[in-house]
């Protein structure tokens, strides 16, 4: 907010929790906050969060379901500047890093052998849970119960992927090749993991950023969004 | 030859499709998801090969299984032999549906459907926005929870109707006083949309095959006022049904429901394509062979040709006294 202030763009602060009792119209190919236009948005919530604060729990599921239907929508139009770009397959799952290991793989970007279930015992490596985070190999029981995934090897380490580049961590061909597909499919901030064989094992499209690298990111998709803006008025 | 039912047990439209499967002696495995690491669990090799187990260890012959029909409850069980604390269970709960999700876009054969396949059906307008894409007409709508909105969009389009903007099921209302009222009150945006009169008409296409269903009824809903609700078999445009067909197709669906209102020129709106269709009513109301049709696609070897629901054979009486 504070980056796009000082390039003259008026941005406002919205919670994750506030988003269902926000004033919204959004038609087949328009959106508006509160009576002004939407002309970009950065999204930084997980989509199966919790939009509905202030419902009662009987209401809060379906109010916050009506808000991520509207939010993916709205994340879409073309009118919209989105970070990231609405994306139906990954807004309803619980679990982003299956749907882009098929992207990825589709596009012949080298992926982290994985193992399933009832495998994972037999393997070194750790378990990346399909809900996010990463732990010890369970034992046979969870495995089977989970569905449990082992990433063969060691931990990855994290590129930090924003509009079209790394700006911290790794920048190996893998990581370049992701995050090409990234950029194709409407994601301009993400994080990309690489293990120590150069292969991908996870992105993140709400990845966490550090304090440190916070401003330097900020800057860069306030640069982005305020030439994106610019550019439709010319 | 084999075909799993996976998912839900109570779902009947799968129960069917394993009834119809036992007809033509053809062998159906239930893999129900709550029962994911206890009656049986799958394994996913460094290959990506799969291995699904049973209890006592039976390796299931995955080169005989052609196909699997999969309905999965909106709210699945948990078995009380895992002892999972209440609070976990959400989250146990996403892991599990998670992996099985994972474990249907892995199988090597055909899947109705891969739970991955037509997702902006959780998005009306989204997906709106995607059969306007497709070719389709769709009427005129604003989502908004802002009463000034909607009183100007009435103003357009006086004969309105609201409904969810998500694909939780909800029933389609008339836009009144009482809505505007409600969204004077403060809520959540809700999906306000032209009126079509005139008659539904349900479109499934199940695989390359196009059932239309023209569906009368007193109901502005007629899924949840059933009391006189009458379905018979209807011709769709050639040139529509093409379009469902490519539309599915291209959501890598191969069973899909398209749900249109014509209007009184013979103009066809589409409302909204449903992934996850429902065609018992359908197919004992109109006599479409849906359930028969989905199993050629699971079980290629063992097609059949069916004329006439057996479902609508035995329903028929019921069906005429409406």
């Amino acid at each position: 907010m504070v980056c796009l202030a000082a390039a003259g763009r008026q941005a406002q602060l919205l919670r994750p929790g506030a988003l269902a009792l926000s004033d919204v119209r959004v038609d087949a190919g328009s959106c508006e906050l509160s009576g002004s236009p939407i002309e970009a948005a950065v999204f930084r919530a997980v989509p199966t969060a919790s939009f509905a604060d202030g419902f009662t729990d009987e209401d809060a599921g379906f109010s916050s379901a009506e808000a991520r239907a509207v939010w993916l929508h709205l994340l879409s139009l073309s009118s919209v500047c989105a970070i990231n770009r609405g994306d139906c397959d990954l807004w309803f799952v619980s679990s982003e890093w299956p749907v882009w290991r098929r992207r990825l793989g589709a596009a012949g970007v080298p992926l982290s052998r994985i193992v399933v279930g009832d495998h994972v015992v037999d393997e070194r490596g750790y378990w990346m849970q399909w809900t996010g985070g990463v732990g010890a190999a369970p034992d046979l029981l969870a495995a089977r119960c989970f569905a449990a995934t082992i990433v063969l090897g060691d931990r990855p380490t994290r590129s930090l992927w924003c509009v079209g580049s790394v700006l911290d961590g790794p920048r190996d061909g893998a990581v370049m090749h992701a995050g090409n597909v990234l950029t194709s499919h409407g994601v301009a901030l993400a994080s990309i993991d690489v293990d120590v064989d150069g292969r991908i094992a996870a992105v993140n499209t709400i990845p966490s950023i550090s304090e440190l690298m916070a401003p330097t990111v900020a800057n860069v998709l306030a640069r982005y969004i305020d030439g994106n803006l610019a550019g439709r008025r010319s | 030859m084999e075909i799993w039912l996976v998912g839900d047990p109570d779902d009947l439209s799968a129960a069917y499709v394993g009834w119809l499967a036992e007809q033509r002696g053809i062998s159906v495995l239930g893999l129900r998801e709550d029962r994911l690491g206890l009656d049986w669990w799958f394994g996913s090799d460094r290959r990506g090969g799969i291995r699904v187990t049973l209890a006592g260890g039976r390796v299931v012959p995955i080169q005989r299984t052609t196909g699997a029909f999969v309905r999965l409850n909106p709210e699945p069980a948990v078995s009380d032999a895992l002892s999972i604390p209440e609070d976990l269970k959400p989250i146990y709960l996403q892991e599990r549906r998670a992996g099985l999700q994972f474990f249907l876009d892995a199988l090597p054969f055909v899947v109705i459907n891969r739970p991955s396949a037509g997702r902006a059906n959780g998005s009306k307008p989204f997906q709106m926005a995607q059969l306007v894409s497709g070719g389709f007409f769709v009427p005129p709508w604003v989502a908004t929870n802002q009463p000034a909105v909607a009183e100007e969009f009435l103003a357009h389009y006086p004969d309105a109707v609201v409904k969810a903007c998500s694909g939780l099921r909800s029933h389609v209302r008339r836009m009144d006083e009482s809505i505007l009222e409600r969204l004077t009150r403060g809520t959540a945006p809700v999906l306000i949309q032209q009126y079509v009169d005139g008659h539904e008409v349900r479109i499934h296409v199940s695989g390359d095959r196009i059932f239309a269903t023209r569906i009368d009824s007193d109901a502005l809903d007629y899924r949840f006022d059933t009391s006189r609700v009458s379905f018979a078999p209807v011709d769709a445009p050639g040139d529509l049904a093409d379009r469902c067909r490519s539309f599915a197709h291209a959501q890598r669906l191969l069973l899909a429901g398209f749900d249109f209102r014509v209007d009184h020129a013979g103009v066809w709106w589409c409302l909204e394509m449903n992934p996850v269709p429902t065609f018992l009513p359908f197919e004992a109301g109109a006599g479409h062979p849906l359930g028969d049709t989905v199993l050629d696609l699971l079980a290629p070897n063992r097609r059949k040709e069916v004329t006439e629901s057996p479902l609508a054979q035995r329903f028929r009486p019921a069906r005429l006294q409406q």
